[in-house]
């Protein structure tokens, strides 16, 4: 016993003993409770634990995220279902939307010139040879549709002419082709002339009313119809706005160009004026 | 059904498809692309480059048959189109089976001569005579910049015929001259 009392190894056991006694009494009579070495100890191991607890709680949630993954993959699915779906509705939405439109302006027209006996129809093609962009419509001899039959856009501005007609298919000729000559006249001065193009202002998207005299009245912003004349085409339908008058080289008259207020390239739908009152022979080619 | 008819038939059937969906590509709008106004005329290679592996009738009824179908769609007289692509077609197919070599060179003289022929005939009856003022300006900025654009395609469509016709005849070979010998 007196032996083991005197080796090195007891005799630290006691001083850390009584260090730790001693640390224990400190924490009991300080205010806040704690030893000191507790203390020291803690500011060692809180940053280990803090570390410890963080990679924990990634733990959970990595095995929460493995738990729910399989009813998170259930729910995506189902959302883009939905998305799907409502797509889906709203492209019918936007379609039934534009025949909506389309048939509002039919009426206007249909209200507005009571002698048209319309024909709606759909742009299905284009002749890739024709620069002027002549365009082929789903509507035939089968629908009523005739050659020369005049044809025009929802906002009642001339698009063009029926040049050729199939079973179940028209080709137009449009007011951008150089073939199309049309008698007009520009609504505030009155003044009349023949719409036509040029190869130029065809591919500009734009026309131009020839045969104007010289000191013509016709300023920009005046709208220019279709006169009537050779019977064709009705009176009234709008062929474009004037953007300005010019000097005919080739003689002593002017002419305007004209912009139409239709997009050739994204017409979708037409309408061929299958009937209406004074309509007679042919001026293309016949 | 015997298989040395079968290889015929395939073949048939898939040169029209073939036709059917490129005539649908090049009349409706949108749906190839115009590089600065320039147009592809599609149909012109594919007849000229169908004429040169086919038999002279049966690649004039090609040339007719794609003819036709740009026909449709087209605002020029009846016709004019099966007519020019007839006549292309029945040459291309004539001069491969007695004179010329069926290879890319050949396929990319005789797809230019048909572009310029088609576009200058197609120029002379519907553009000179209406709009004489523009029709240079026309031919310069329209008519030759869409022949260059259709003959750069044309090599595709070749190498895809070709190949889908070597693969037909590897997979269902054709045995002529037995069944005439029977």
């Amino acid at each position: 016993m007196r032996r083991f009392i005197k080796t090195g190894w007891f005799k630290a056991l006691v001083v850390i003993l009584v260090f730790f006694i001693c640390g224990g009494i400190a924490g009991v009579v300080s205010k806040d409770k704690t030893s000191p070495f507790s203390t020291a100890v803690g500011a060692v191991v809180e940053p280990l634990q803090r570390a410890t607890s963080f990679v924990g709680n990634g733990f959970k949630t990595l095995s929460s995220k493995v738990k729910n993954f399989k009813n998170d993959e259930k729910k995506i699915k189902e959302l883009q279902n939905k998305i799907d779906k409502y797509q889906k509705e709203l492209v019918e939405f936007e379609n039934t939307k534009q025949k909506v439109e389309l048939y509002e302006k039919f009426w206007d027209i249909k209200d507005e010139h009571k002698d048209f006996k319309i024909q709606p129809a759909i742009v299905i093609g284009r002749d890739v040879a024709n620069v002027y962009s002549s365009i082929v419509i789903n509507k035939g001899k089968v629908d009523g549709v005739k050659k020369s039959d005049p044809v025009i856009c929802g906002n009642g501005q001339l698009v063009g002419v029926v040049s050729k007609v199939g079973g179940t298919y028209s080709v137009i000729s449009t007011i951008f082709d150089s073939a199309v000559k049309i008698s007009s006249y520009e609504i505030k001065t009155r003044e009349t002339g023949f719409s036509t193009t040029t190869a130029k202002l065809s591919e500009n998207n734009l026309c131009r009313l020839s045969g104007l005299n010289k000191n013509t009245a016709i300023s920009t912003g005046g709208i220019v119809c279709t006169s009537g004349e050779g019977t064709v085409y009705p009176r009234d339908l709008i062929i474009g706005t004037v953007k300005e008058v010019r000097d005919d080289k080739r003689d002593i008259s002017s002419y305007a160009i004209i912009v139409p207020d239709f997009d050739i390239s994204r017409l979708e739908n037409v309408l061929v004026v299958t009937e209406f009152d004074g309509q007679g022979t042919s001026m293309m080619g016949e | 059904m015997k298989k040395e008819y079968l290889h015929v038939y395939i073949r048939r059937c898939m040169l029209v498809l073939f036709i059917l969906i490129v005539a649908m590509i090049q009349n409706t709008a949108h749906m190839f692309p115009t590089i600065f106004g320039a147009r592809a005329f599609l149909l012109i290679p594919v007849v000229v480059c169908i004429s040169m592996f086919e038999k002279n009738i049966s690649s004039t009824l090609y040339g007719a048959f794609a003819g036709l179908l740009w026909d449709i769609s087209s605002g020029a007289s009846s016709g004019f189109n099966t007519i020019i692509l007839l006549l292309i077609s029945t040459t291309c197919g004539f001069l491969i089976n007695y004179l010329m070599r069926n290879n890319m060179v050949t396929a990319t003289l005789l797809t230019s001569f048909a572009l310029i022929l088609y576009n200058f005939i197609y120029w002379m009856a519907f553009v000179f005579p209406v709009d004489k003022e523009g029709c240079v300006y026309l031919l310069l900025r329209f008519y030759l910049p869409s022949c260059a654009y259709s003959l750069a395609l044309m090599p595709p469509i070749y190498i895809l015929i070709r190949h889908f016709l070597k693969r037909l005849r590897r997979k269902f070979p054709v045995q002529r001259r037995l069944t005439r010998n029977k």
